[in-house]
């Protein structure tokens, strides 16, 4: 490594910290603001981000980081990535957002998508856990609107 | 340990951040959400949160977008939150073929789809559009109008990346007219990435794609006139791919920025486009191309390279059933041209040849 690589620190909401290089770190659009404008003076702390979900984000940056890894190895590594249960999932959507990583943020809510796609409004529902809260008068006036798209 | 942080520490962070207001997650992040304690890790079963109704609502629109239309449409059923979810998405996709093809009511439902959805769509700007129409022989309703009115939508709201592909499910094509792009489409001046197949575009048509970046044309007839109006029209094109192609004579890529040239498969298009006797012939002249494709089918074609100074790689990989209908002559004028190319890709006919 070059004796110019730089270390930033990371605490998470949880006082976890994270020393990571900063050309890692600079994934997060963030991040980088905060590098540019020069108010990063020892820790950077990132309030809406545990460290279970950073360890997950660093594992991320990490990999797509590495020199030289050919494309299929990143959509490998990305197809496992986002095998998880829903709720590591939206706290990677929120973290993403939040750190402002559009790359990770896409990859995320292309698999929230994919896991709603094809889907009757029931099933999605039950995946989801979304209460229905029309009046079962409601729901059936709204679906005698688009028979088109219910039937 | 707390799953979150305190008001205080958020505080300190956004003042951290100083004036810079402008940072699109702060956006996000700021506007109206339920507080929901987010835990990672908790894989209990008898977790049955709802999560991502309690996403930010700029999230939200973020996945919708990427289901196709009907997909983004049902959500609104789901419960009382999602009702209008939908009509912020920027990103349209419409694909009939993911439905029965045997289904007779598809284009009642296309035009139903059409009237219901595109008024209540409120995105100031549509980033993608991709529509991929399966044409059944047996519809009695046209399709076109219908398709004309997703595209002036389109331009109305300053697309920028548009992908339309018709095809048909029979082969008894004859009867059949193909799709016109309309003139309104033909002057957007939002547009950078365009792939089109199977459309025509009308003889009096003046294409004015002034933001144009890349350029994809598959299964269809383009005219000298065309051809030069791209050129001197889109001073932004970088790539120029055409598939499937005819109807030109000359080949005159003008425009300094545009790198890639990609000529796939030479093709007489039925249909009541008018007939073909006898050999085509065209030029191709590319002083600024630096990356030349020439792939596929190319019988009783003949194609002249003229100048292309600035080749880098160049993929000769054309084939013929025929295998005389190219001659050797005009295999090696083809080699001679490409002599400038640091790298050279040739298909094995090649090889025999020289």
């Amino acid at each position: 490594m070059s004796s110019s690589t730089k270390f930033l620190t990371l605490k998470t909401n949880d006082k976890e910290e994270f020393v990571l290089d900063e050309a890692i770190a600079i994934r997060s659009q963030t991040i980088k603001n905060m590098v540019e404008d020069d108010c990063v003076s020892n820790v950077i702390p990132l309030p809406n981000v545990d460290s279970k979900t950073m360890i997950k984000v660093i594992e991320y940056w990490k990999k797509h980081s590495e020199e030289g890894i050919s494309k299929d190895k990143l959509m490998d590594f990305d197809k496992a990535f986002v095998k998880v249960d829903q709720s590591i999932l939206y706290a990677l959507i929120l973290a993403a957002n939040f750190l402002n990583d559009a790359e990770m943020l896409d990859m995320i809510c292309q698999e929230v998508a994919n896991r709603i796609k094809g889907k009757t409004p029931e099933e999605i529902r039950k995946e989801f856990n979304i209460e229905n809260d029309f009046t079962p008068e409601e729901e059936e006036e709204i679906r005698n609107e688009n028979v088109w798209a219910f039937e | 340990k707390s799953g979150m942080s305190t008001r205080s520490e958020k505080d300190q962070f956004l003042s951290s951040l100083g004036d810079d207001g402008n940072s699109e997650s702060w956006l996000v992040g700021n506007s109206p959400q339920k507080n929901v304690k987010i835990e990672t890790g908790c894989n209990d079963e008898t977790d049955l949160v709802d999560r991502i109704s309690h996403l930010p609502h700029a999230l939200i629109v973020q996945i919708l977008s990427r289901l196709s239309i009907i997909d983004a449409f049902r959500t609104s059923i789901l419960s009382k939150d999602w009702r209008y979810f939908w009509t912020a998405i920027d990103n349209l996709v419409y694909d009939n073929e993911e439905f029965n093809c045997s289904d007779s009511s598809m284009v009642h439902k296309f035009i139903s789809l059409t009237d219901n959805v595109l008024p209540l769509l409120s995105s100031s700007s549509i980033k993608k559009c991709s529509l991929n129409f399966v044409f059944r022989h047996n519809d009695e309703v046209s399709y076109f109008p219908v398709i004309d009115k997703w595209l002036e939508f389109a331009v109305n709201k300053k697309v920028e990346g548009l992908s339309l592909k018709i095809s048909y499910d029979t082969d008894d094509i004859e009867n059949d007219q193909p799709y016109s792009l309309p003139k309104v489409f033909c002057s957007s001046s939002s547009i950078q990435k365009l792939k089109c197949q199977n459309c025509r575009i009308l003889d009096d048509c003046v294409l004015n794609w002034t933001s144009l970046k890349i350029l994809t044309l598959e299964d269809l007839l383009i005219q000298d006139k065309h051809i030069s109006q791209i050129m001197s029209n889109s001073p932004q094109l970088e790539s120029f791919s055409l598939y499937k192609f005819c109807g030109f004579n000359y080949l005159h890529m003008t425009s300094p920025n545009c790198k890639k040239l990609k000529l796939i498969d030479h093709y007489h298009p039925t249909g009541d486009w008018f007939s073909f006797e006898g050999d085509c012939c065209f030029e191709v002249v590319a002083p600024y191309v630096e990356h030349l494709t020439i792939f596929g089918d190319f019988d009783y074609t003949i194609i002249e390279l003229k100048d292309l100074s600035s080749l880098d790689h160049a993929k000769l990989d054309l084939c013929s059933d025929e295998f005389d209908s190219l001659d050797e002559g005009i295999l090696i004028d083809l080699l001679v041209s490409v002599g400038c190319a640091n790298e050279l890709i040739l298909s094995s006919w090649f090889i025999k040849v020289s």
